[in-house]
């Protein structure tokens, strides 16, 4: 029969604790969980949750694939967004008021160049932080994003 | 000569990571015994949720194996990547150690 979950455990990702939980419980339950060890919980927990550290690598140990498993990371995934969003901000500029004049940059304009660089502290985090396995096929994916982002400036002259 | 990146890559782990592969390089070991040793090397008991950050991050770089369950408890041991890796570590600490200890006993 499957024991209920200390709460601290509880407070990890789903992935992570499938993997570590068991163990976990067990050192909880053989050690004590005094204020120092909670806070140590805690603190581990926010971490996997916030940067989902090992629960990505426990799942790649089960055999899933490395690109969508770091997808579900959060700085990986932020500037994919980013890049959607500024593709579609270009779009929707074109469409919505026509080509717009050179030289009147409007906020739109400021827009889209805040969404491409705000992407830089994200990317520079996920590719310093993750094994090469998973940045190779993400580094493509985001220089997709980007160039799929840049190329109706480029071919608009915008 | 190695490159910066080498040495990144090669010490590319945390110090509770190192701790841990410093346990494992005595022989693969459960949870609660890692703290024990880690505790015994350096004086300080690492808490649960460092050791299993640490645990994980060491797995999912293919530095360390889970061995099957013995008694309900679920030792790990060493992977040969894991065994160079913590050799490469260490060397790197002794040579930082033996140009560092000098200079902190002229102050």
């Amino acid at each position: 029969m499957k024991r209920p979950r200390h709460w601290l455990v509880r407070l990890y990702p789903k992935a992570w604790r499938e993997r570590y939980g068991d163990e976990l419980q067990d050192l909880i339950e053989t050690e004590g969980a005094g204020p120092r060890a909670h806070y140590d919980i805690v603190r581990a927990a926010l971490d996997e949750r916030l940067f989902d550290r090992s629960s990505l690598r426990a799942g790649q140990a089960a055999g899933r694939g490395a690109l969508a498993l770091t997808l579900r990371t959060p700085s990986a995934l932020i500037p994919l967004i980013m890049s959607a969003v500024a593709l579609l901000v270009v779009l929707l500029t074109v469409i919505a008021a026509g080509m717009p004049h050179r030289g009147d940059e409007g906020a739109a304009a400021h827009l889209f160049q805040l969404l491409i660089v705000g992407q830089v502290p994200f990317l520079v985090w996920f590719h310093i932080g993750k094994p090469r396995a998973h940045r190779v096929g993400t580094f493509a994916l985001h220089a997709a994003a980007l160039f799929a982002a840049l190329c109706p400036v480029w071919y608009l002259g915008l | 000569m190695r490159s910066n990146r080498d040495v990144v890559e090669v010490s590319g782990f945390s110090d509770p990571q190192y701790l841990v592969l410093a346990s494992l390089a005595a022989g693969p070991k459960h949870g609660h015994a890692m703290l024990d040793d880690i505790e015994h090397m350096t004086g300080t008991r690492l808490g649960p949720g460092t050791l299993y950050g640490a645990i994980g991050r060491l797995e999912g770089q293919g530095l360390i194996e889970r061995l099957p369950e013995e008694e309900r408890r679920k030792p790990y041991k060493l992977t040969d990547a894991g065994v160079s890796a913590f050799a490469a570590k260490t060397a790197t600490l002794e040579r930082i150690v033996a140009a560092a200890a000098p200079r902190a006993l002229a102050r």
